[in-house]
């Protein structure tokens, strides 16, 4: 992949999320430790995000929804430090991740005041929107800019968890929405 | 005798048919590898035994579509049974993750 496409969808991933990519990330691809750090902080994103909706969401479809965000991206991130240990990869902290994190923490805080079915629709209008994001960013970053073979199996197994979700999702969100 | 020889013919099919029908019940195996089932159709028939194995590291369901019957939550490396009855053709699910799909066929 060339860095100017590279540099367009780390660009697109971390604007779905409400941040904006720093200038150093758009001159470089990510190394491997670098894309197990991203990686393995969307999953723990996502699952944090879920524990928040299992407190405060009314439907019980979206309480169905943010357990199974909690158990899979919990088992998807057990999974990459086992790889991680086996392949002795110690996940680097790099500016995509830690955009990640700060948009995670805005988008907490602006779930966090609200409640009922005004929270359902703001959490699964995000979840969409999240799960778009990753899904288009390990097809067209992680995977192609992974240099280690079994680092991009892991993302390619990954691939189909992330679209189910967005399915269900979407599903959800126009359930909520009526 | 052309009439008696054909006859003769399709009583012999009909045997073997018949002693095919009969066959012991059989075991199958499903996987749920990378979220979907493999295979993700079987040809199955009454008195034969399903068991559906969660190779992934996420929980899974093995759910008919008509809520005839549901594995519940399988675990990592979690199984579940089920043999086959009249009726069991359907399409399944994971109630966790919907666009992942199998169909049982039942054979008589």
């Amino acid at each position: 992949m060339r860095r100017t496409e590279s540099r367009l969808l780390v660009t697109a991933l971390v604007a779905a999320v409400g941040v904006t990519i720093p200038a150093a990330v758009r001159a470089q691809d990510l190394s491997d430790p670098q894309v197990a750090h991203v990686a393995v902080t969307a999953n723990t994103i996502d699952a944090e995000l879920a524990m928040l909706a299992l407190q405060r969401a009314q439907s019980s479809e979206v309480k169905a929804f943010a357990q199974t965000m909690v158990d899979d991206h919990n088992g998807v991130n057990k999974q990459a430090a086992a790889l991680a240990t086996k392949l002795k990869v110690t996940p680097a902290t790099n500016d995509v991740s830690t955009s990640l994190q700060k948009g995670a923490a805005d988008a907490r805080a602006k779930l966090e005041k609200l409640k009922g079915s005004a929270f359902d629709r703001a959490y699964m209008t995000r979840e969409v929107e999240y799960h778009k994001a990753v899904l288009d960013a390990i097809d067209n970053l992680l995977i192609p800019t992974t240099q280690n073979g079994e680092l991009r199996e892991l993302l390619k197994t990954v691939r189909p968890a992330i679209a189910a979700h967005l399915q269900r999702a979407q599903r959800i969100q126009q359930s909520v929405a009526r | 005798m052309k009439t008696g020889r054909t006859v003769a013919a399709i009583l012999a099919a009909t045997t073997a048919a018949c002693a095919a029908d009969a066959r012991p019940p059989r075991n199958h195996v499903v996987e749920i590898r990378q979220f979907s089932f493999a295979p993700d159709t079987i040809d199955v028939m009454a008195g034969d035994t399903i068991r559906w194995i969660n190779r992934d590291p996420v929980p899974h369901t093995a759910t008919a579509e008509d809520t005839s019957w549901d594995s519940g939550r399988l675990e990592a490396d979690g199984a579940w049974v089920m043999v086959a009855e009249e009726g069991s053709v359907v399409n399944y699910i994971c109630s966790y993750h919907p666009n992942m799909t199998g169909l049982l066929r039942l054979r008589k």
